[in-house]
């Protein structure tokens, strides 16, 4: 069975929306100004989508990894695809990272080592039931991580304070840019895995379409939790490490219905397992195809060993984990989503593929 | 994990069976009948030898005792009337005249069938298998000399239980008819309420020493082609030698057997299997069975019933809502209550915190090892209701509700609100009944995972469980549809039950003709405005 342009679109808005529970990285930058950088980053993210959508137009139908092979020959082109692997890779291993610290947050007494594996292996048994199986139930979370999200709003209504928002663009416009900087090549432009799904959609060049559904809810879903975090919280937010975490805490209807955080909890955990399955499913189709193998069992063993091991000894110290998200990943992330994507495009483009496709 | 115990079981047999498989005997080709009588019923004699229900009853055709002939019947199959007054008269006596008129040199098998036999249904056989299987089934065959034909004649009567209150489907509103163990009623219900020359029952055997006679009922038009092929691929690739229930035929024919989620549907009530029929479902109807076979099964319909449609809709919706959080109580309770107990005491308003707490004081055992020695005791006690005598089972259950539960709860065994949530979750499980069996064991997966991770043990389990439930497959249909994959359209009918007049269209895919009736929406609403759209 194939995907659907409306499976894969919301299942790429679980993906954006993942991050944007975890939204401690752009408060660093923006404070209260944070907003600002959601909507440029959605804005510079569209123009992302629109590369992709033309690289998908060009070459329908292809994962990364053929156009890869298609644009720079065998050689060079195996080399990019073993670099996207790679990244894929590592996106499995800082997000198993970040929900192992979430989950350690709540369980203080239970070693990662075992929650990363319970939650690699779930992982790994949605990648073997297959791409179709992911984007089926991804709008189903998607659409109850949104009620959740909305009706926490609604009770929090007593709590906001909209000169919070006050005063707006004081910062110097570095900040703007680095703030914007690390939305776009973190959690929005991501969607740029999605790639590899391509050959199971129904259009075969409809990712365009898939993508900016996905980053139209993501990004209005980001936007929605980041403005109600600033109204509620106001400075505080960069005390504390889970903001979002800490805003639903503050619910507190008539003394019955408080503790709520459960659904939060419950919600990041389910959309963190799209996510990751998301992205382990990538790693997995594209070392497939990378190697010229079917035998995908053994693939998905290996990489989820392989995740858990490094997930547990890439960062010593949760600091460490922060400083990354915020100084490294969003230059990491640019050069396989936004550079090479370019690159990509333009080479296609001199040597004149684009025509011979059409 | 039981896919890899039943594929690893599955392959050990298989080897096993091979080796031995070379011995087995090849079947013989079908045997025909022979010209002569004599010889013809000393091979069903011998076929047949010591059964004493075997009734062999040899007569003449004519006065000049040229012509003989045998009837063949099962005694207590048959209705004696029929075989007394519509067969055995006529051709005792009748055929004395017509034998006359005639002469000897027709065929006299054609003969006895289009001028002497006053039954509905007759048909000629020559193979032997055929004719043991008709007389077998509750028909009379009879057997002529000089003929190498015999006619299987229908006169089934047997002794069966009449047509009454469904006992496990009861129902506040609607029809209180249930399905019987006799296949020919079964279909005369469903003919009852579709009176559509589409509507077709085809028939099939399966099982080589029971015989059993399997009915796929669907309406020509509506069910989609491919899905009847599906199932009658799959029934006649049925290699057993009994089928005893509806269930034997259920396990061998679904797509996932190694899934704890049943994707066969059961009904006992004519109008369910009827109204699934007119959804372009089929019907499997399986003689000796008051339970009729419905697929492809969705998830969702677990928590349908048939009053849902007879009652208005806000109010059947709050029934569908109820049974929606009964199935989440039933797996999640134990498991959460173990949870929180154990690691997210926080999670607790203070004062509830400190009730359970003074309630579990002194407890000897942990929550975990407390929840399953109440789901046991509960489930021995569920058991045992079942099979013992109604009048004791009754009073069982007193003991077990007051006597175990209360006195286990004041010897400072159990605390009181883990008698409360086993209660709640043994409740509740009753209100699905069609996933009570998956709900056992999901609950007992749940729970062990609660006790070891919390609650993101729980959360895991239940995106497992998702991630199971979306992969399962009813005959090539999504087992979550319409919820995952999510359709807008079809959701009319899942979670939420739209007005009558809303549902315009059928499952889509499901059926070939999606058309239901055509859009009046509201169907009556306009008889009480004018034409300018004002009330009057």
């Amino acid at each position: 069975m194939k995907i659907s342009v409306k499976q894969a679109g919301y299942t790429a808005a679980a993906f954006i929306f993942t991050s944007a529970l975890l939204t401690k990285g752009v408060y660093m930058y923006l404070r209260q100004d944070s907003w600002v950088a959601v909507i440029l980053s959605f804005l510079v993210s569209l123009i992302f989508v629109y590369i992709y959508a033309t690289l998908n137009k060009w070459f329908p139908s292809k994962s990364l990894i053929e156009i890869n092979e298609a644009v720079f020959g065998k050689i060079i082109g195996k080399i990019i695809s073993a670099g996207y692997l790679f990244y894929f890779f590592t996106l499995i291993i800082l997000n198993a990272r970040d929900i192992s610290g979430f989950v350690g947050y709540i369980l203080p007494t239970t070693p990662y080592v075992v929650i990363m594996v319970a939650f690699i292996y779930t992982c790994s048994w949605a990648v073997r039931k297959g791409a179709w199986n992911i984007a089926s139930y991804g709008p189903l979370i998607v659409f109850v991580s949104l009620f959740v999200i909305m009706l926490n709003g609604l009770f929090l209504i007593n709590d906001i304070e909209l000169n919070r928002l006050a005063p707006a663009f004081t910062f110097p416009p570095i900040k703007y840019i680095a703030g914007t900087h690390l939305l776009t090549a973190l959690p929005l432009c991501e969607i740029f895995v999605f790639f590899m799904f391509v050959p199971y959609l129904q259009k075969a060049d409809g990712l365009g379409k898939v993508l900016f559904r996905g980053l139209t809810v993501g990004a209005a879903a980001l936007l929605f939790i980041v403005i109600r975090d600033i109204v509620i919280l106001g400075d505080t937010l960069l005390i504390l490490s889970q903001p979002t975490y800490s805003v639903i805490r503050l619910i507190d209807v008539g003394d019955i219905l408080t503790r709520v955080e459960i659904l939060y909890a419950g919600i990041l955990i389910s959309l963190m397992f799209i996510k990751i399955s998301v992205l382990y499913y990538a790693t997995i189709t594209a070392a497939a195809r990378l190697v010229k193998t079917s035998s995908h069992d053994y693939l998905i063993r290996i990489t989820g060993a392989l995740a858990v091991i490094f997930g547990l000894s890439v960062f010593s110290a949760e600091y460490e984990h922060m400083d990354w998200t915020n100084r490294a990943a969003p230059i990491y992330s640019s050069f396989f989503i936004m550079l090479l994507p370019l690159l990509t495009l333009g080479t296609a483009a001199i040597r004149g593929l684009n025509r011979k496709n059409k | 994990m039981f896919s890899f115990l039943m594929k690893k079981a599955g392959i050990f047999l298989a080897k096993k069976q091979g080796a031995e498989g070379s011995k087995e005997k090849k079947e013989d080709k079908p045997k025909r009948l022979s010209k002569k009588l004599p010889e013809n019923l000393s091979v069903i004699r011998e076929i047949m030898k010591g059964s004493s229900d075997i009734i062999i009853r040899e007569f003449y055709l004519n006065l000049d005792r040229i012509v003989e002939g045998a009837l063949i019947m099962v005694d207590g199959l048959t209705d004696d009337r029929i075989i007394n007054d519509n067969i055995i008269y006529p051709l005792m006596h009748d055929a004395r005249q017509h034998l006359k008129k005639t002469g000897g040199d027709m065929d006299i098998i054609s003969h006895i069938r289009n001028s002497l036999l006053s039954a509905s249904q007759v048909k000629e056989e020559t193979d032997i298998d055929e004719i043991l299987n008709g007389f077998l089934n509750g028909d009379v065959a009879l057997l002529v000399n000089g003929a190498a034909k015999a006619l299987i004649i229908s006169s089934k009567g047997w002794e069966k239980r009449a047509v009454n209150e469904p006992p496990s489907e009861a129902v506040v509103r609607g029809p209180r008819e249930c399905f019987i163990e006799n296949l020919r009623t079964n279909t005369a219900l469903i003919r009852r309420k579709i009176r559509n020359p589409g509507l077709t029952f085809e028939s099939l055997t399966v099982g080589k020493k029971t015989g059993t006679n399997v009915c796929i009922a669907y309406i020509k038009g509506v069910a989609r082609q491919e899905l009847i092929d599906t199932i009658k691929k799959r029934l006649t690739s049925i290699d057993t030698d009994a089928v005893l229930e509806s269930g034997y035929i259920e396990q061998y024919i679904e797509d996932f057997p190694e899934s704890i989620f049943a994707t066969v549907g059961f009904t006992e009530k004519p109008d369910v299997a009827a109204a699934k029929i007119l959804e372009g479902r089929a019907a499997i109807i399986v003689d000796g069975t008051p339970f009729v076979l419905t697929v492809p099964l969705l998830f969702v319909e677990s928590f349908q019933s048939a009053e849902d449609y007879y009652f208005r809709p806000y109010f059947a919706n709050m029934l569908r809502i109820t049974r929606v959080i009964s199935y989440a109580i039933t797996i999640l309770a134990p498991a959460l209550y173990v949870a929180i107990t154990t690691f997210h005491q926080e999670l607790l308003p203070t004062s509830l915190l400190l009730t359970t707490a003074s309630a579990r004081e002194g407890i000897p055992f942990p929550a975990f090892l407390e929840c399953l020695i109440m789901l046991m005791t509960f489930e021995i006690l569920r058991e045992a209701g079942v099979r013992l005598p109604r009048p004791v089972g009754q009073a069982l259950s007193i003991v077990g509700a007051l006597v175990v539960g209360e006195s286990a709860v004041s010897a400072g065994i159990i605390g009181a609100p883990m008698v409360i949530v086993v209660a709640i979750t043994a409740l509740s499980s009753f209100v699905t009944p069609n996933e009570a069996d998956s709900a056992a064991v999901l609950r007992l997966i749940l729970l062990i995972l609660g006790a070891v991770l919390g609650g993101f043990g729980i959360a895991i389990g239940l995106l497992g469980t998702l991630v199971h439930l979306s992969s399962l497959r009813s005959f090539g249909y999504p087992f979550l549809y319409p919820i995952a994959p999510f359709d807008v359209e079809d959701s009319k009918d899942a979670i939420l039950r739209a007005p009558l007049w809303l549902m315009i269209k059928r499952p889509k895919e499901m059926s070939t003709d999606i058309k239901r009736q055509t859009i009046n929406v509201p169907p009556t609403g306009k008889d009480i405005k004018d034409n300018k759209g004002e009330l009057i």
